[in-house]
């Protein structure tokens, strides 16, 4: 199970990530940009939605997943709760993921993210089973 | 860093074209503020604009400089139209976000009883704070007329005057936008957002003039003392993150494809004049107008407010714009360089155009005063109007600062305000201020930003902007 610590930045917040495999990564990494959305929130996983992205390597996949989520948040009210599916190939990635929409008497949104970057970016596996990176948000 | 730094002037210091930069970056500020500036790779960004193709004179920064992504925020770079580069970091996320001064025939005495109601008018009117959306539900081919109209889309469905137009930089619209270019997503992220504030460091304040440093500027501006004003800060919203978000994935590939080589990703960028850069010129040229479409929309909702919570007309609050600025945005620009006239691909990244005196772009009203250029402050201190000179056309290719600049995370401003009544505190010094959240209040924390006065000063000591004059603010409403 991976973990995730908040880093501080001037205007804005990232995550630096420490996880078992590149699967732990994205569920580690969208947790953390969902605590930095909603940070009181309990998100139950009982609403299921495909994502497929692309990207040249770990890092752009990252960005590229967290994204969609965001969009998905942003359009759909949708707040992720936990990777149910998940198929990685070279230059994309395939996932079912579970959540819920925003109920406002249980989730107090505290943020909203305009966007993933790619400053100081890092996602990589450093040796078997474990996996680091390193991202910002612009808030 | 520190040590390369070279001391141009009081206010000018240039870090010196080293390895792979093309051109040397030049900082705006004081001594005292560069100690500052120093601290985070603000400066060493700047130094990694001056890396990207074709870029013409200097990698510039403004006083009020600090970390962005790719470029520092405050950051300024021209481009040459055929051997230089576009890059979406060289814009930021919130393409278009800006800054609109109305004026009104109010003082400070006919608020004042009112102050509170009056501010609840406005947070009432304009929807504010994460993921506002407002009442307005655009259809997909509605949205794309916004994006290709700008403001004059808000004026033609009733929100304000054709005059209001003749008073924003471009006239509110951008010509060269084209929906067509824009994503799904982006439309999808928008759609519900026109006329809203948004988030974090946005704000509609009112405003009282406290000083006038410039008569007969201020005049030309129907500006004087103790006059009340209303200042909007927002941008583009969800739709210009997602443009941002969508050509930095295509650029990413285009650095490759050209062979540009990038010290940090997010200054990925394309030829101007490649597929890649026209398609993101006309993209970023929607959310452009998108915003100048939604400042509108917010001015007529606080024309209305004002209205109702003083019980007045029209003519009695006579609102008019003094002016709107754009301060995350990419143009293409005429600049002489070197005595001679060139076509540029002008980026502003928090730093706001400041054309001199006699520009063909500036109102008729202000071509003898030089271009208005709003510069707010924090929500407990204040603001200034300054005007753009012919130095800055010289020197930055008519660019300023934009604003204050963060000092402290929004981390530590929780903190610092932990315990804190900050409304009360505000209201002590007779300002009214009410946020969508406890945590929004206490991010904008009036000392979490630099003093504008400062950044200023700098812009004011270089030459770049004269100091016309100072507000104080008397209500806000923040995101």
């Amino acid at each position: 199970m991976g973990r995730y610590t908040i880093v501080d930045h001037t205007a804005d917040a990232g995550l630096e990530i420490e996880a078992l495999s590149f699967r732990d990564l994205l569920q580690t990494a969208a947790r953390g940009m969902f605590h930095l959305i909603c940070p009181q929130c309990v998100i139950a996983a009982q609403e299921k939605q495909d994502i497929h992205v692309c990207g040249d390597d770990t890092a752009e996949l990252l960005v590229n997943w967290l994204s969609e989520l965001n969009y998905l948040f942003q359009v759909h009210q949708y707040l992720f709760a936990e990777v149910v599916h998940f198929e990685w190939t070279a230059g994309s990635l395939s996932a079912q993921v579970a959540g819920e929409t925003i109920n406002p008497l249980r989730h107090a949104i505290h943020t909203e993210i305009k966007a993933i970057t790619y400053h100081k970016i890092m996602a990589q596996q450093e040796s078997p089973g474990k996996w680091r990176a390193l991202l910002f948000f612009d808030l | 860093m520190q040590e390369n730094m070279q001391r141009i002037h009081d206010y000018l210091f240039e870090i010196p074209r080293t390895g792979k930069m093309r051109v040397p970056a030049r900082i705006y500020a004081s001594e005292k503020m560069l100690k500052d500036i120093l601290k985070d790779h603000a400066a060493e960004q700047a130094a990694h604009v001056a890396w990207l193709p074709g870029i013409v004179g200097y990698s510039y920064a403004m006083p009020d400089i600090h970390w962005g992504y790719g470029f520092p925020i405050g950051g300024v770079a021209a481009f040459d139209l055929d051997d230089g580069v576009i890059s979406p970091g060289g814009v930021g996320y919130d393409i278009n976000c800006g800054v609109r001064l109305l004026r009104t025939d109010l003082c400070l005495e006919d608020i004042k009883p009112k102050l509170q109601p009056l501010v609840d008018a406005l947070f009432r009117a304009v929807p504010s704070g994460v993921g506002s959306t407002g009442p307005i539900k655009l259809s997909e081919k509605e949205e794309k007329r916004v994006l290709r109209q700008g403001a004059a889309w808000a004026v033609e469905n009733g929100y304000g005057y054709g005059e209001d137009l003749d008073k924003i930089e471009e006239n509110g619209v951008m010509a060269s936008a084209d929906p067509e270019f824009v994503s799904q997503h982006a439309l999808e992220r928008g759609r519900a957002q026109l006329g809203t504030l948004g988030s974090g460091n946005h704000f509609v304040e009112i405003g009282i003039v406290k000083e006038i440093f410039d008569e007969p500027a201020a005049t030309a501006m129907g500006l004087h003392k103790n006059q009340v004003t209303i200042t909007i800060h927002t941008g583009s919203r969800g739709l210009g993150h997602q443009v941002c978000e969508d050509t930095i994935r295509v650029m990413l590939r285009a650095s490759q494809k050209y062979g540009i080589e990038l010290p940090d990703r997010q200054l990925c960028c394309a030829p101007v004049k490649s597929d890649e850069g026209v398609q993101y010129l006309a993209a970023m040229a929607s959310a452009v107008n998108f915003a100048f479409a939604n400042r509108q929309m917010i001015t007529h909702w606080v024309r209305e407010a004002m209205m109702r919570a003083l019980g007045i007309g029209v003519q009695a609050l006579n609102m008019q714009v003094v002016y709107e600025v754009a301060h995350n945005i990419a143009k293409i620009e005429t600049h002489v360089v070197d005595g001679v006239k060139r076509p540029l691909c002008v980026h502003r990244k928090g730093a706001t155009r400041a054309f001199g005196p006699h520009h063909s772009e500036i109102p008729a009203a202000y071509r003898e005063i030089g271009q208005p250029v709003l510069i707010p402050g924090d929500m407990g201190r204040y603001s200034y109007v300054l005007t753009g000179t012919e130095r800055a056309m010289q020197e930055t290719f008519g660019s300023a600062c934009h604003g204050a600049g963060r000092l402290m995370s929004r981390t530590q401003a929780l903190k610092t305000a932990r315990g804190r009544a900050l409304a009360r505190e505000l209201a002590d010094r007779g300002i009214i201020a009410r946020a969508s959240s406890h945590e929004t209040m206490a991010e904008e924390l009036p000392e979490a930003y630099k003093d504008v006065a400062q950044v200023v000063d700098a812009v004011a000591g270089a030459g770049l902007a004269k100091k016309i004059a100072k507000l104080h603010p008397a209500g806000v409403i923040k995101g």
